[in-house]
């Protein structure tokens, strides 16, 4: 284990949840872990917000909050993906409170069982805290629905905490002047930001080698810049991650420090990689009886193995579509690779065209190119044609119709 | 991503619906509507609609289904399994979780509640809740490959590489051709700097599957970081075939293209490694590697 390698009695930088690993170590997070406790136990605050990007820590706050809160005093809800209807929120958040599931489905008869839970749990001396990760999905609808949730309240005193917690989405959304009614109602609005500095990193992976019980210096000075380099400036998940490695390739090859070249190299190995294969999860078939009809049967798509001529068309979103059947959409057989194919330009392409300048011009035709070529296989489907020449053939292309319809515009506009 | 990549990677596949076009949907939920008007508690009707529900992602519809068996067969652990799963793919975790429980309850050695238990409590970001469930998991059937695979790549994503590594070790024991795990190690093996092994997984995963992209992928990457650039640029290509718009392969390719050019600077070609990262960039304007290489190589002097 490279613990005994390093004599050390833990490892100091796993990514899971250790409360202890966080003392002193990253203080933007401490402070988030500190003020929202405050928020619930003390302040009696409706809102704490916590906004922080991805990887910075803001599940494991929440965990360790949660964790810290007596299960005597309080009652926990905890929403991780909240981007349901108000009515599915509420019944997830009574399920969790009161242990069964919430068969309710009406809006009204929802918030009367809350309304009579927020003052059952407060008659016991109890409180109602509901934590919602991922906060920055709530739809616009919803944070005036959790707004309005928030005028449950007694006169004397506050029933309930709502403790969001998003990415800087949120922000922007709690902060836009519509909203100046929820943000009013803000008890605490914390964020936890990356790393700030080289000498934030070091301190931060001292202070965690130290409670690990590190005797010495492990990461040579000039290994700091490295680590805060390909931890994308400060990210704690980073940091972690490339010291583990760190000590891990240190033991293998009996290294007495970790060096910037060590470090460098581990940056290098984890950005290469594909993400994890998964667990595949479904439901549980079962083997009944076959119940089709004969003349309803299962139809495989079929493709032609040779084809010389394909209609293009990538798929775009609903309002692109239309944008396909109006004003001067572009509709053309060429020539590209060994396939004639019919090129279509959608008008809103024509249009942007319009009012770019070159640069810009060949980006979106760019742009247009990848996305036929990423939604046309076909194009591509042998293994001696280069992707790329494909694209730069069909960028070509599409920018010399743009080009052309621009000069018959302006010719019809002269004309 | 191709279709092989994305059953690889775990995306929603049912067996029996699979190529299923939108209108045959329509048929088939019309076909088991009428059944089910014959007989309205007729429990395997309301199974294979709900499946079809799921299939067109119609959650709420599926849900119906579902509750329908539950309300038909109340002791039925697959039934609040499968209830469980619905509301766990409409992101109502708790209730997934309750369904769950229900299911462990009527029957204490349901593996299957134990982990689907466990993988609500990892959604909810609760590491070692999560851990201990799939360890419950495991103990209940050491030969069972789904426990320690969910327990392998909790361990995984949280970087805990020893006790991944031994977990999936676990698998390929009981079940040498398992290509996820086979996969997994692979790219561990790789972080840890271990690159025979690496090689090692990732041809057995090509061996099994020749169609992945994502695996010739780390195969070029494996040759690459170990210099051996010929076959880093055969393996990229292989893995371009099968995914033209595999953005990582390109930039990889576009990275070892730099490599040779560097030591052998011929104008043609740095204007290719332009043409693909530019490719890269128009399918993602916010990939930052092709981006940061690009803008290395627009600072070099001309």
């Amino acid at each position: 284990m490279y613990c005994e390698y390093w004599n050390l009695n833990k490892p100091p930088f796993d990514n899971v949840p250790d409360p202890s690993m966080y003392v002193d170590s990253h203080i933007s997070m401490e402070n988030v872990i500190a003020e929202t406790i405050f928020a619930i136990k003390e302040g009696n605050e409706c809102f704490a917000v916590i906004i922080g990007d991805i990887g910075l820590g803001k599940t494991l706050s929440l965990r360790i909050i949660i964790d810290s809160l007596e299960q005597d005093k309080y009652k926990i809800a905890l929403i991780t993906n909240p981007s349901i209807s108000f009515i599915q929120l509420l019944k997830e958040i009574i399920g969790q409170i009161t242990g069964k599931q919430c068969e309710e489905k009406r809006k009204v008869d929802l918030l009367e069982i809350f309304n009579h839970l927020l003052f059952e749990t407060a008659d016991k001396s109890q409180k109602i805290v509901i934590f919602i990760d991922e906060a920055n999905a709530i739809s616009p609808a919803n944070l005036e629905n959790l707004r309005l949730l928030t005028n449950m309240q007694d006169d004397h005193r506050n029933l309930f905490t709502l403790v969001l917690a998003g990415q800087m989405e949120l922000a922007r959304r709690l902060e836009h002047p519509k909203r100046a009614n929820l943000f009013q109602r803000i008890g605490t609005y914390s964020r936890i930001d990356k790393l700030p500095s080289e000498d934030a990193i070091k301190s931060y992976m001292e202070t965690r080698l130290k409670l690990a019980g590190a005797q010495k210096k492990i990461f040579d000075d000039d290994a700091i810049p490295v680590i805060w380099e390909y931890s994308d400036q400060g990210v704690p998940r980073l940091i972690n991650k490339i010291c583990k490695l760190c000590l891990k390739a240190g033991e293998t090859n009996e290294f007495l420090t970790i060096s910037a070249e060590v470090a460098a190299q581990i940056g290098e190995r984890f950005q290469r990689l594909s993400k994890t294969a998964l667990q595949h999860r479904k439901p549980r078939s079962r083997s009944g009886p076959v119940i089709f009809n004969e003349d309803i049967s299962l139809r495989k798509n079929s493709m032609p193995a040779e084809i010389s001529a394909i209609k293009i068309h990538p798929e775009v979103p609903d309002k692109e579509v239309k944008a396909l059947h109006s004003g001067q959409e572009v509709h053309e057989e060429v020539l590209v690779g060994k396939h004639k194919i019919i090129l279509t330009i959608p008008s809103h392409i024509m249009e942007r065209s319009k009012l770019s300048d070159r640069d810009s011009q060949s980006k979106l035709a760019g742009y247009w190119a990848a996305q036929i070529v990423k939604e046309n296989p076909l194009l591509t489907n042998s293994p001696l044609v280069d992707p790329v020449s494909i694209w730069h053939e069909l960028k070509d292309v599409i920018i010399k119709k743009i080009n052309s319809n621009l000069i018959t515009n302006s010719a019809t506009a002269i004309t | 991503m191709k279709t092989a990549d994305k059953e690889f990677f775990g995306e929603k596949k049912l067996n029996q619906l699979d190529n299923v076009d939108l209108k045959d949907h329509e048929l088939i939920i019309e076909h088991y509507k009428r059944i089910i008007k014959k007989d309205e508690n007729f429990a395997d009707a309301y199974v294979n609609l709900g499946f079809i529900y799921l299939d067109k992602e119609d959650f709420d519809e599926a849900l119906k289904c579902f509750q329908k068996i539950v309300e038909l067969e109340p002791d039925n652990p697959k039934a609040f399994n499968n209830l469980g799963y619905i509301y766990e793919r409409m992101d109502m975790f708790d209730s997934a979780k309750k369904n769950f429980e229900r299911a462990l309850e009527l029957n204490s050695d349901d593996i299957e509640a134990i982990i689907n238990i466990g993988h609500i409590l990892e959604l909810q970001g609760d590491y070692h809740q999560a851990v201990c469930q799939y360890k419950k998991a495991v103990s209940m059937d050491r030969q069972a490959v789904p426990p320690h695979f969910c327990l392998a790549v909790l361990y995984d994503r949280h970087d805990m590489y020893d006790e991944a590594v031994a977990e999936y070790c676990n698998i390929l024991q009981a079940n040498p051709g398992h290509m996820k795990s086979l996969y997994n190690l692979g790219r561990i093996y790789f972080q840890l700097g271990d690159y025979t092994k690496a090689l090692h997984n990732f041809q057995n995963v090509l061996e099994l599957d020749p169609g992945n992209a994502d695996t010739w992928n780390n195969l070029g990457s494996v040759y690459e970081i170990t210099n051996n650039y010929p076959e880093a640029i055969t393996a990229y290509s292989k893995s371009l075939a099968i995914n033209p718009s595999h953005e990582e392969t390109h930039v990889n390719l576009a990275n070892v293209q730099y490599s040779l050019f560097l030591s052998h600077p011929e104008h043609s070609k740095i204007n290719d490694i332009r043409r693909r990262l530019n490719f890269v960039l128009s399918l993602n304007p916010h990939n930052k590697k092709a981006r940061k290489l690009l803008d290395r190589i627009q600072s070099m002097p001309s």
